[in-house]
């Protein structure tokens, strides 16, 4: 049971971008459509659960005056990993995420990770904890391009992130309607505003409820 | 002429906050006191500057000559890495004055999307040295004004009165929408 | 060629661990010990995050 703890916390208690808000960067940049999120999902998730796997077994080897450099070398290498990757498989997919698959490597989630749960932990919990994390990531960055593409321009589609001509599914609701701004940056904003406020409407009612009781 | 066309769109059109989303963090955490946003913001013009030139040679003169250019990701880091490292301890030993106002914020220049990503930008876009150089300096400007008119804001903000569950977090984020929404109104000029 | 590589990124991080260490091991001026940590992010790598005040 205490194993699906470390694994559920980052699903909604400690979702890494609705709660802590790390990385918020490129869970802006990426959600305009439900096909990007879905790849910057699985990119971070493979690289959150090579570099928590490889810093749990290495933890001991590591000096700790120098931690943080090592974290910095191992990290790097694995985003560049999977940076060559995705441009030799998923070409479409690498071209619209663009420079924002490199810049996993700043992102907050995957040092803070390393440095807070992997640098203490075994092998075993680390990887549980990269995929809770991973999967709150993918979770959050889903949400908020849905809401963006839902009402950025009236339809919803999912192409196969790993070949761009395949469509999952296309449903057009109302596309004479959308409202463009969603789609673009300031929209990104406005979008991650509201939901983070629904959220936060939902914790003080849940709070207010609690001390009625 | 160019050289300006590329430092307004840098610094306004494309700015590095508000519509690239490259450093958003400070933009939202920092941005409480209009003093801290403006020092970070001369923080981060300093490190940019130098990494932005730093690693135009090192890629142009090192990684392509030596066809090693699939290192460049893990260099650019390392060199934003060390220089952050090599300039909070010149400033610990020569300015205390200048450490003590621009110093707290230099470790978290280190894992700031806004260096590597002007670093890598520099590059995919082919810039010449002197255009990367005004890129490095030309998008921690626009960064600098974003933060120092964005924490002004909140300043005000703070007073105001604002839907409980809109208080923190969301409403600065729909600050930043409207600001954004502002700066595309700039994009119509260039 | 991956010689090169090799030669090459032992000196990026040599240069990087060396600048970190002698900044690590660079006390604070005066005035600046106490200095209010900073609250930008929740990034727990950073050094100056309230999470490294704790374990010390």
């Amino acid at each position: 049971m205490k194993k699906f703890d470390i694994f559920k916390k980052g699903l909604l208690k400690e979702n890494p971008i609705f709660v802590l808000q790390l990385g918020l960067c490129s869970a802006l940049a990426i959600t305009t459509s439900l096909t990007n999120a879905v790849g910057m999902g699985i990119a971070v998730i493979c690289v959150l659960i090579m570099s928590n796997t490889i810093i749990s077994l290495l933890r001991n080897i590591i000096p700790n005056e120098i931690r943080i450099p090592v974290y910095i070398v191992i990290i790097a290498t694995l985003v560049k990993c999977v940076q060559m990757i995705m441009n030799a498989y998923t070409p479409e997919l690498y071209d619209s995420l663009g420079v924002f698959i490199p810049l996993i490597v700043v992102n907050c989630i995957i040092l803070g990770r390393a440095e807070a749960f992997a640098s203490k932990n075994g092998v075993l919990d680390s990887i549980l904890d990269a995929l809770g994390m991973g999967i709150g990531y993918l979770f959050a960055v889903l949400v908020i391009s849905f809401v963006r593409q839902l009402i950025g321009t009236g339809a919803i589609s999912l192409y196969n992130p790993l070949d761009a001509t395949q469509v999952i599914f296309n449903i057009e609701l109302f596309p004479d309607y959308a409202i463009g701004l969603l789609t673009q940056s300031a929209g990104a904003f406005i979008a991650l505003g509201c939901i983070l406020a629904f959220i936060q409407y939902l914790k003080v009612r849940k709070a207010k409820k609690v001390s009625v009781k | 002429m160019e050289l300006i066309g590329l430092f307004v769109s840098l610094t306004f059109v494309n700015n590095v906050g508000l519509s690239k989303f490259y450093a958003i963090c400070p933009l939202m955490g920092l941005s409480k006191k209009p003093q801290n946003a403006l020092n970070m913001g001369l923080a981060i013009t300093f490190v940019i500057f130098v990494a932005s030139i730093v690693t135009y040679f090192l890629y142009y003169y090192v990684l392509v000559p030596l066809e090693i250019t699939y290192l460049d990701l893990i260099t650019f880091i390392l060199v934003i890495a060390s220089l952050v490292q090599f300039v909070e301890m010149f400033l610990k030993k020569t300015s205390p004055e200048i450490y003590k106002s621009m110093g707290v914020y230099l470790p978290l220049i280190t894992t700031n999307c806004a260096v590597l990503g002007v670093a890598l930008d520099n590059i995919s876009a082919g810039y010449n040295l002197v255009e990367a150089a005004v890129a490095g300096f030309a998008v921690p400007l626009g960064f600098a004004i974003v933060i120092y008119v964005f924490a002004t804001i909140r300043e005000r903000l703070d007073i105001a009165d604002v839907p409980e569950s809109f208080e923190g977090a969301p409403i600065a984020l729909i600050t930043a929408g409207i600001m954004a929404c502002a700066i595309m109104g700039i994009a119509g000029i260039v | 060629m991956s010689l090169y590589a090799i030669v090459f990124l032992a000196i990026m991080i040599a240069i990087f661990i060396g600048t970190y260490l002698l900044n690590k091991n660079t006390p604070k001026p005066e005035g600046c010990e106490d200095m209010k940590e900073c609250g930008a992010c929740a990034n727990f790598a950073c050094t100056m995050n309230s999470h490294h005040k704790e374990e010390e």
